[in-house]
This record gives C-alpha cells, structure tokens and sequence, in this order.
C-alpha cells in the first residue's frame, strides 16, 4: 500500500497552523508593548504642557523597552519567514541543530503555557542531512507534543543533540513515555511522516524515553 | 472614588507600562504575574475589575478565569489577548467574562470598559445587600 499522503498534508496543514498562530500571539504581545511604550510617552508630553517636568532618563528607558519588543517582534517575523520558506523546495540541506533552535524559539509560548521548558544540549557545531526541513521541524514538534501529553512530575524537555554516521540522533531526556502512548504515536502521528523522512524513533524500555535517529533522504 | 483594577499578564513590560497608564487615568492598579499569584491576590483585596491575559504560564485564561469567579462570584474579568478569536471571546463570555478585547488595545476603550466593570459590580453588590435586607425582614417579621 502506497503512502498516505493525505494525512501528511493534514498533519503539516496543522502544524503551519500551530506555528502561525504562536507567532502571531507572540507578535501582537509585542505591538501591544510598544502601542503602550508609544502612548505613555503621549502621556507624559501632555503632563509635561501642563507643567509637569519631562525626565530624560524615563523617555530612554521607554524608548529602550520599545527597541527591545521591536528586536523580540522581528525575531518571531523572522522565524515565522523561515517556516514559510522551508517548503519552497522539498527536500535541502538541512542544519539540525537550527532546526531544533528554531523550535525552542517559536514554540516556547505554547510549551510555556503547559508550564513546560524546552532545554537543549547543543553539540557546539553543525550537524547537516539532506531532508525535508518543514517536515523535520514538524516530526521533532509531534514528539515533543508527545512528551508534553506524557509529563508527570517533570516540566523540562531536555533534547541532547549528536551526531551519528551520516545521521542525527535526538536524544529526549526526562520524560518517560508509556509503551501504549508511544505505539499509538508511532502507529498515527509519526506514521504519516514515515514515507517523506528517513528516520527511526524507539523507546528505551528501562527508562521510558525517546530517541529518534534521523539519516539523510538517500541513504 | 478611583477604580480599583487588577492586571494579570506574565509580560512584565506590559504590566509595568499599563499600571503607569492607568494610573495617570486615576485608577489604582495591582498586578499579578500569574493566575495563581492573582488568586492569592483576590483573597486579600477587593477589585471593581480584573483584565486577564488569555495566556499565562500556569494555566490558560478560561481556567484562570472559572478560578477567579469561583472565588469571587461578582468580579468583573475583562479578558485582554493576543488570540483575537471569535470563538474565543464567546467562550470567555459564556464562562463569565464580563468583556473581551483585543491586544493591542486602545487605552480609552479600556479605561471605560473598566469604569462599565465598576458599576456592574455595584449594581451586584447592591441587589446582593437588597437580598440580604429582605431576607433579614422576613425572618423577623418586619
């Protein structure tokens, strides 16, 4: 039977949707930052008509914290241009250790609001594979979705990156995955990523935790 | 007398540059970085109105709000987001929201929908007290 590529497309659709919507939320936190940086000088302008004296070191730090959200809003911009940008060829050479950057940054409002922090263990270098960045991106987030329906005690998703022969291992540290929770997973999520990416994801039995081993599309 | 307003956002900035606003505008502004800190803060102190960020660290904005009307049937909750659904605004009406607006918002739109929270609040507070006075009358038989 033929892959089904339907239910990737369903999948990636969601998760696009996910994504954008996280940013946006992210951005408009940070308009409604300036908006109100914005309007509290208008504030003290017409304090200061009326005689009130205007402090040159409160107009800095307004000005300060406006540059700052601008800074934080064109971060998002920016990863949210990435995301767009990883379809526009299927498959590419693909820096793993920035694609799991890119899923700290532009997940972080939707783990934070789970109570949950995602740290990564960074391998100090570059660990490149010829594959689908967007799907990638979105296999290592069903994963890690999947640790967060999973948590217990623990509220960190620690990831150690390493680089294997012609492969890249993730390694999901701290959180234990039932085995009904992981054949379910395998079976329906990651099962519609299996076709379009080469990789292979097992849980350690003693302990309960995640790898998932990812090799380059001609191998 | 000046509004008494508490503002739940896990943005810090925000917090500090809207409780300055506010204030210029006569209100007293607490704040509360958490919705658990928020619910502390309830037990403590009195307000005419609560404008809630749908998205906090500790749990999400419907929650945070069943939370504080539990507490506190007569608040009056302005939910503040970024979201800007729909949707989400019915739910927070449905699950007793008194208001929803969008982020960024417009200070004066707020600045009344805040002072609409007050004497919402008071008629509540008056009819409770009216209840109160009828019921006394009736056990004595006045």
């Amino acid at each position: 039977m033929g892959h089904d590529w339907k239910e990737t497309a369903k999948k990636g659709f969601l998760f696009s949707g996910e994504m954008t919507a996280s940013a946006t939320h992210e951005i408009k936190n940070s308009l409604a930052v300036i908006k109100e940086n914005a309007g509290l000088l208008e504030d003290l302008a017409h304090m200061a008509e009326k005689g009130r004296p205007l402090l040159p070191e409160k107009v800095i730090t307004l000005g300060q914290r406006i540059s700052k959200h601008v800074d934080q809003a064109n971060k998002t911009i920016t990863n949210i241009n990435k995301l767009a940008h990883s379809t526009d060829r299927f498959e590419s050479s693909v820096n793993v250790v920035e694609i799991l950057e890119f899923l700290q940054t532009m997940t972080s409002r939707l783990t934070i609001n789970r109570g949950v922090r995602l740290a990564l263990s960074s391998p100090g270098k570059d660990l490149v594979l010829t594959t689908s960045p967007f799907l990638l991106k979105q296999l290592v987030w069903q994963c890690i979705c999947l640790l967060m329906e999973e948590m217990y005690d623990s509220k960190e998703v620690q990831i150690n990156i390493a680089g294997g022969d012609k492969s890249v291992i993730l390694l999901f540290k701290g959180v234990a995955v039932s085995k009904e929770a992981f054949d379910l997973f395998v079976s329906k999520e990651a099962n519609a990523l299996r076709s379009p990416i080469n990789y292979d994801i097992t849980r350690d039995e003693n302990t309960g935790e995640l790898v998932l081993i990812v090799r380059s599309s001609s191998l | 007398m000046s509004e008494r307003v508490l503002l739940i956002d896990d943005e810090s900035d925000f917090l500090e540059v809207m409780s300055e606003r506010l204030g210029a505008r006569g209100m007293n502004v607490s704040t509360a970085e958490s919705a658990q800190s928020a619910l502390d803060t309830i037990e403590k102190e009195s307000f005419d109105a609560v404008i809630l960020d749908f998205s906090m660290p500790d749990m999400d904005g419907i929650q945070a709000l069943k939370l504080l009307i539990q507490k506190k049937p007569e608040l009056q909750v302005i939910l503040l987001t970024g979201y800007g659904t729909v949707e989400k605004g019915v739910e927070a009406i449905k699950m007793g929201a008194s208001d929803f607006i969008e982020k960024p918002a417009d200070i004066e739109k707020l600045v009344e929908k805040i002072k609409q929270a007050k004497s919402q609040r008071m008629l509540i507070l008056e009819k409770r007290q009216d209840e109160q006075i009828q019921d006394i009358l009736k056990r004595y038989g006045a």
